[in-house]
């Protein structure tokens, strides 16, 4: 294979923007998680608050937040980073408004992770900001990210993006698609009129996403599979729904909206996933997920 | 498990300019201690504890808490809860300070508090009227009870009375009660707080309510004293809207 692998045991995670802290990782870890890597929440160059509350909405299925990107600057960010004495190694994720932005915080960061996400995907930013894309190439930021770090390099992008041609403009310098992020939406509260969200339009995360997110590990693998490793995120809460990422293209996965648990029940969550796809796998008749990675008779 | 639904206000009880209780017309089964993310339309979402099965009882702070004391009965807010864990034992020595004093109105109305001791900044800031158990106030500026804080009512013979402690209000006020407690002869598993934390989901997803690696809206708010001598940041640290930590002065 083309790409830099990222070599983790267990092959989950949670996703970026789900429960943010190192603090929090440490806490679990305590507590005798099991998980293969932790995601950062999304850092940005500047402290920001993102939009005000309320930046949740749910309505029976349907998760949509606005958080809007908060972020501590990076000084503040690195000194959290410095303290960090879990095991479990971390993965970075990054957003910018420019090449140079992201550059910046790779360099900065790349002793303390094992790889770098680069969040090109965000849709919910505040009212009346523009998303990265609509203001520079995706290439260019993945170039400028390239020079600064020998560690794999996952671009995130959601399936409301034109995901092809946008991870063929970025082939050469990134090793993994994480499929993907929200998808924009909105939701009106009947009788005052106002939005649901103070962001206005918020992302669609979880059950709902699933079978979205899936046809695009699907279609990236075929175009792209045999040049880069795929994430799969969107509306994981299974080990079921593992096994089927994988059959569609996923290698590694991450899991978001279904960790609105208490601690100890996060804990059990993940350490319980791992036997269940034991399980699975055993039923399909292979030892382990990297021997059904896009094996599907869809065609 | 938590439900998101449009509540009607009911009945509005105004106890002094600062602290209302808002009644809805429908109940939430919920333990006290658990609390509630209100929604106004246009305005804000903001968390508060239950002071009972359908009221929130509110201190007028800034701009969603000004907005909330213009309401009317039949205006409608959306209630997101019950929330987070509440307090688990009975026959409590409580101790509130200033809008700490919502989770005890509901742990006395289930009848589970036989002492109060409650401090405010001065008299306008007191919810008076307080039935079903002793009641010991006091105020900063002695317009009321006790002049002093209302740490200072813990005495030994109150305490030798109790064997369960429930303590509320701002986290220095809680950590010197605490360890009063503890100097006492209380055992800290005995003893629970009830934390806060800035809260925007109140889902345990967005790790906002960080202290020390617990989200404070799921794996609290409340905690007992044992869990909480291991949580490094407690009276220390709190995380602001943006996630950067600010001591705690
Ligand atoms: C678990 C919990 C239970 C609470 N229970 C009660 C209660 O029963 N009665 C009561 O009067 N107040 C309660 N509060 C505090 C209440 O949330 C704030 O008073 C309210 O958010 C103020 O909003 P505002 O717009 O009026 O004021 P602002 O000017 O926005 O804020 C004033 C202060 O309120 C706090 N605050 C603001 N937003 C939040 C937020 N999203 N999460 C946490 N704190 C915030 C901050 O300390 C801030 O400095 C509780 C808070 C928490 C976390
Ligand atoms: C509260 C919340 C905050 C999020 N913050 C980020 C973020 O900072 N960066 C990012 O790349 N994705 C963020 N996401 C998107 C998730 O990482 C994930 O892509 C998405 O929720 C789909 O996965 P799920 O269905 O398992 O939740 C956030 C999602 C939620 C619900
Ligand atoms: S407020 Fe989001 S995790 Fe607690």
């Amino acid at each position: 294979m083309y790409y830099k692998e990222l070599k983790i045991s267990p092959p989950f995670m949670n996703a970026s923007g789900i429960l943010s802290f190192v603090s929090v990782f440490e806490y679990l870890e305590k507590l005798g998680v099991n998980v293969g890597a932790w995601v950062t929440k999304s850092i940005g160059q500047k402290e920001r608050n993102g939009n005000e509350n309320p930046v949740i909405h749910q309505d029976g299925d349907i998760l949509m937040n606005s958080v809007g990107l908060s972020s501590p600057n990076l000084d503040d960010f690195e000194k959290e980073l410095k303290e960090y004495k879990g095991k479990t190694p971390l993965i970075i994720s990054h957003y910018g408004e420019k090449p140079d932005d992201y550059a910046r915080s790779v360099a900065r960061f790349d002793k303390y992770c094992i790889a770098h996400e680069i969040n090109l995907s965000c849709p919910n930013f505040i009212p009346g900001e523009k998303s990265v894309l609509e203001k520079v190439n995706p290439q260019e930021i993945l170039k400028a990210v390239r020079e600064k770090t020998n560690k794999p390099i996952i671009a995130k992008l959601s399936p409301a993006q034109d995901y092809l041609e946008i991870t063929e403009r970025i082939l050469d310098y990134v090793d993994y698609i994480c499929c993907g992020n929200t998808i924009r939406g909105l939701d009106i509260e009947p009788i005052s009129g106002f939005s649901y969200l103070s962001g206005r339009f918020g992302g669609i995360s979880g059950e709902v996403l699933r079978p979205i997110t899936m046809k695009m590990v699907y279609e990236i693998y075929k175009e792209f599979g045999d040049k880069i490793g795929i994430i799969a995120c969107g509306g994981i809460s299974k080990p079921e729904h593992i096994i089927s990422y994988a059959r569609a293209g996923a290698s590694l996965f991450q899991i978001g909206t279904a960790l609105a648990k208490p601690s100890v029940e996060i804990v059990n969550f993940f350490n319980t996933l791992g036997d269940g796809i034991e399980t699975l796998l055993k039923k399909i008749g292979v030892n382990s997920i990297e021997d059904i990675v896009g094996v599907n008779y869809v065609d | 498990m938590w439900i998101k639904r449009r509540f009607t206000i009911d009945e509005i009880v105004e106890h002094n300019k600062y602290m209302k209780t808002f009644f809805f017309d429908e109940t939430i089964e919920s333990s006290p201690g658990q609390f509630a993310m209100v929604f106004i339309p246009g305005i804000g979402e903001k968390p508060f504890s239950l002071s009972s099965k359908n009221s929130i009882t509110v201190e007028k702070r800034g701009k969603f808490t000004q907005k909330l004391f213009q309401m009317k009965p039949k205006d409608f807010v959306y209630i997101k809860g019950p929330l987070g864990v509440g307090f688990r034992n009975k026959d409590y020595l409580a101790v509130a300070g200033g809008s700490g004093i919502a989770p005890m109105l509901y742990l006395i109305n289930n009848a589970v508090i036989k002492s109060l001791l409650y401090g405010a900044r001065d008299n306008e800031h007191l919810i008076h009227g307080i039935k079903d158990c002793v009641v010991y106030y006091a105020t900063d500026d002695g317009s009321y009870g006790y002049h002093g804080f209302v740490t200072d009512l813990i005495t030994e013979d109150l305490v030798s009375q109790h064997s369960k402690f429930a303590i509320c209000g701002p986290e220095i006020m809680m950590k010197i009660a605490a360890e009063k407690l503890v100097e006492l002869g209380v055992e800290p598993k005995d003893i629970e707080l009830s934390l806060e934390r800035y809260m925007k989901c109140g889902i345990g997803l967005c790790g906002s309510c960080e202290c020390s690696g617990r989200r404070i809206c799921i794996d609290g708010p409340v905690f007992t004293y044992d869990e909480i001598l291991e949580m490094q940041d407690f009276a220390k640290f709190k995380r602001l809207p943006s996630g950067k930590k600010q001591k705690i002065i």
